[in-house]
């Protein structure tokens, strides 16, 4: 029998699917669920879903095996990591492999919300333009990774840095954002003592209905500038271009060290249509 | 402990053979002033017997045998010659002063003889040694005989009385005996005395081994067995009191400062430790409870969301979402301070990283009357380390002295100057504090994890993270603190290559 689903979840933990069960019931998303990779690869195989949630510990297969596996079979559908082992590793390596998103447990149901929706918009945009909707096109040679050689390095499509000549850098919006919250209203940073951390909330998006959408640092660094103009009409994410979309200048910390962690990205020429 | 093989023992074993070998060189000393005397003895005989033979000569070649026989019995009565015999070469007795053997054949096997005879022809010509043999008689005296031949000579067969014929090579033999009892008496006593000397010798040879072996081996090593022993059993504040300057004076020294670094070793193993099994703990706590707090925050802020229409009930569960939500962080702060953090090292200036870290709290230090004072070597070699970690050291730091201060004001002094250790060198990083100060007793506590004294302010987590940072770095810190007077805590990292002209940006 072949159904149509919004999400699949896949997570071991019981009290887990419930609660998710619980979050989405009234968003009347249409959510189903598998305690193990098995079940979901078959599910997958029967049912149509716009969005995979996954936990990143599961029985028999790690969560990055099930990520590798979804890239190779269906690499159209975004897939949100879960994990209560919200380290910063799991969250790069989440990243890197080609996850949506990432959230940590226990969850905000406005900050699952937020990033559930924005998985399902950015689901359709997989569907009409395949990978062309992702502006991090992965270089074919990223073992010469220096600061020369790559325009951005990128946090999934999710966030970007970019080394500028003066030894700062420019940390900006991916494309999972753009015209994928709706009703944007604000933005909220997170700077404590004016620093971002890599792989830590540095920004919120809050839409109107109040759900939050979580912006990773994809480095560490001091701010030393912000983007007025985006701060104050939140609204120009979804119409800058992709290098508009800035939101802070730091001086990063251990550059070397931390690009290691992110992708190398090339601009590819006409992503701006697509925004 | 049993020793079997006890150095004590070994030490007798040693004196023991020194002691045989102390007796072998008496011995061969003893029998070498015998033989002394006796070649002494014997030389004396020989002039004895030379100076009869020549005394009789010329009595001998005018045959006046009264004569001859008047001076062997005067000779032969002098105090320690026993008899004095001449006979011919068919072994007849000639003169004696024994008159009664007189014309008296003797045997030619008898022991005066067997020098000569011992082959059927006889020898002519001997040696002194050759021509002696001692004896003893039936009345226990030892006796040296010397025997002489009286060879022929051409007034012997000029002569008037024609006794000898030309062809004749010795005529007779002249035989002295002496008693040995004088000699054998002084080597007796000689020996009596040497013996008696090299036991006393050996006596006080042992004697004083034992004395030196009990003083300065015997006691400082049962001292260092001791030690050992106490220190193996886990007592690594015990310690030797070196009052030598000799090699055990050392290594008593040497013990101590052993002892000192292995209890520091075991201080940094423990802290080590329990910061590794804090963050296996912690991973595992993360994972598991997580889930339920997953649970519980979504169903709290599920029906948070419908108890609009009753505010006790909203109040309520806005309390049970806070706290949920002060449980996520309680754990994330715990993942983020137990994930392994890689160091991610290269050559960092100190000093730009307390101006930094500085700058972070400059709002929090003015907002509580806090002056900070710095005075930072120019001069400071760079370190090898992980900027923003060693940034994260820092507002800790300066974080805790604050929260010593409190709100009433103070001062924090932050130093940093250059220090040698054990031949490496350090940066050496202070930071003093004129806040309430920490009890001796929990000084050693304050760098445990989740030990913390500003009850629900902290995690606990503030100098634990310091201690495993500055850990990582192979550095140590270190405080001294004072109640009501305030502390200072001292952070030693190792310098890097010391060129203090790299940056880490």
């Amino acid at each position: 029998m072949n159904n149509n689903y919004d999400i699949l979840v896949v997570e071991d933990e019981l009290i887990v699917l419930s609660a998710i069960q619980k979050i989405t019931e009234p968003e009347r998303l249409r959510v189903d669920t598998a305690v193990d990779v098995d079940s979901a690869m078959e599910k997958l195989s029967r049912n149509t879903y716009r969005l995979i949630i996954s936990d990143l510990m599961l029985p028999k297969i790690s969560g990055f095996d099930f990520i590798r596996l979804i890239k190779e079979k269906h690499p159209r559908i975004p897939l949100i990591v879960i994990t209560g082992y919200a380290t910063l590793e799991n969250a790069l390596q989440s990243f890197k492999m080609g996850s949506f998103d990432f959230i940590p447990k226990p969850f905000d149901t406005e900050a699952f919300l937020g990033v559930v929706w924005r998985g399902i918009r950015y689901s359709e945009k997989m569907k009409k333009f395949g990978p062309d909707s992702q502006f991090c096109i992965p270089k074919s040679a990223p073992e010469g990774m220096d600061a020369q050689s790559c325009d951005y390095y990128c946090l999934g499509d999710h966030a970007w840095s970019k080394l500028t000549a003066n030894g700062t850098a420019l940390i900006g919006i991916g494309n999972t954002f753009p015209n994928m919250i709706e009703g944007i209203e604000r933005i909220e940073l997170n700077l404590p003592n004016d620093e971002i951390v890599q792989g830590k909330c540095c920004a919120q998006f809050v839409s109107k209905d109040c759900f939050v959408n979580m912006f990773w640092a994809p480095l560490s660094g001091s701010v030393t500038a912000r983007n007025q103009k985006l701060e104050d009409n939140v609204h120009l994410i979804n119409t800058s271009g992709f290098a508009e979309r800035w939101l802070f200048r730091i001086i990063p910390y251990n550059p070397d060290e931390e690009l290691e962690h992110l992708t190398c990205c090339e601009q590819k020429p006409g992503h701006q249509k697509i925004v | 402990m049993v020793v079997k093989n006890k150095i004590s023992h070994k030490l007798i074993a040693v004196v023991s053979v020194t002691i045989a070998i102390v007796g072998v060189f008496s011995y061969f000393l003893i029998k070498s002033q015998q033989q002394t005397y006796l070649l002494r003895v014997e030389h004396n005989a020989h002039q004895l017997s030379e100076m009869i033979k020549n005394s009789t000569k010329y009595d001998m070649l005018y045959n006046r045998r009264e004569h001859v026989h008047n001076i062997i019995d005067t000779i032969g009565q002098q105090e320690g010659i026993e008899k004095v015999r001449i006979f011919n070469k068919e072994g007849k007795i000639i003169y004696s002063s024994d008159k009664s053997v007189i014309g008296k054949m003797v045997d030619k096997r008898t022991e005066a003889c067997y020098a000569c005879h011992t082959a059927d022809q006889p020898l002519e010509r001997l040696s002194i040694a050759e021509r002696t043999r001692i004896f003893q008689l039936d009345n226990n005296v030892r006796s040296l005989g010397i025997i002489n031949p009286i060879y022929n000579e051409p007034n012997c067969w000029l002569g008037d009385c024609h006794a000898h014929s030309e062809a004749q090579k010795v005529l007779g033999v002249l035989d002295v005996t002496m008693s040995l009892v004088e000699y054998d008496r002084l080597i007796a006593a000689n020996q009596t005395k040497v013996v008696l000397l090299t036991l006393a010798a050996m006596v006080t040879i042992s004697f004083i081994l034992w004395f030196f072996f009990q003083t300065l081996i015997n006691r400082p090593v049962k001292d260092l067995v001791a030690a050992t022993n106490a220190v193996a059993k886990g007592d690594l504040t015990f310690k030797l009191e070196p009052k030598r300057n000799d090699e055990l004076g050392i290594l008593e020294k040497s013990f101590n400062e052993m002892t000192r670094k292995l209890a520091e070793a075991q201080t940094q193993l423990y802290h080590s430790d329990k910061l590794a099994s804090i963050g296996r703990l912690a991973a595992g706590v993360a994972h598991e409870i997580n889930n339920p707090l997953t649970g519980v925050l979504t169903y709290s802020s599920y029906l948070l969301k419908r108890s609009d229409s009753s505010p006790d009930i909203k109040a309520d569960l806005e309390t049970i979402v806070r706290e949920t939500k002060r449980c996520r962080d309680i754990v994330k702060d715990l993942l983020d301070f137990a994930r392994p953090m890689p160091v991610q090292k290269r050559n960092v200036v100190i000093n730009q990283v307390i101006d930094r870290a500085l700058k972070i709290v400059d709002n929090q230090m003015s907002c509580r009357q806090i002056v900070v004072e710095t005075d930072l070597s120019p001069s400071l070699p760079s370190v090898l380390g992980d900027a923003s970690q060693l940034q994260q050291v820092l507002i800790n730091l300066l974080v805790n002295a604050a929260d010593a201060i409190g709100n009433q004001g103070g001062k924090i002094y932050v130093t940093t100057k250059e220090v040698k250790v054990d031949g490496r060198e350090y940066v050496q990083i202070e930071i003093q504090d004129t806040g309430s100060g920490i009890a001796e007793e929990n000084l050693a506590k304050i760098f445990e994890p989740f030990y913390s004294t500003k009850e629900q302010k902290g995690t606990g987590l503030g100098l634990a993270v310091v201690w495993g940072i500055v850990d990582n770095h192979g550095g140590a810190v270190t405080v001294d603190s004072e109640l009501g007077k305030g502390s200072t805590f001292t952070v030693r990292l190792p310098s890097g290559d010391g060129n203090p002209l790299l940056k880490e940006d």
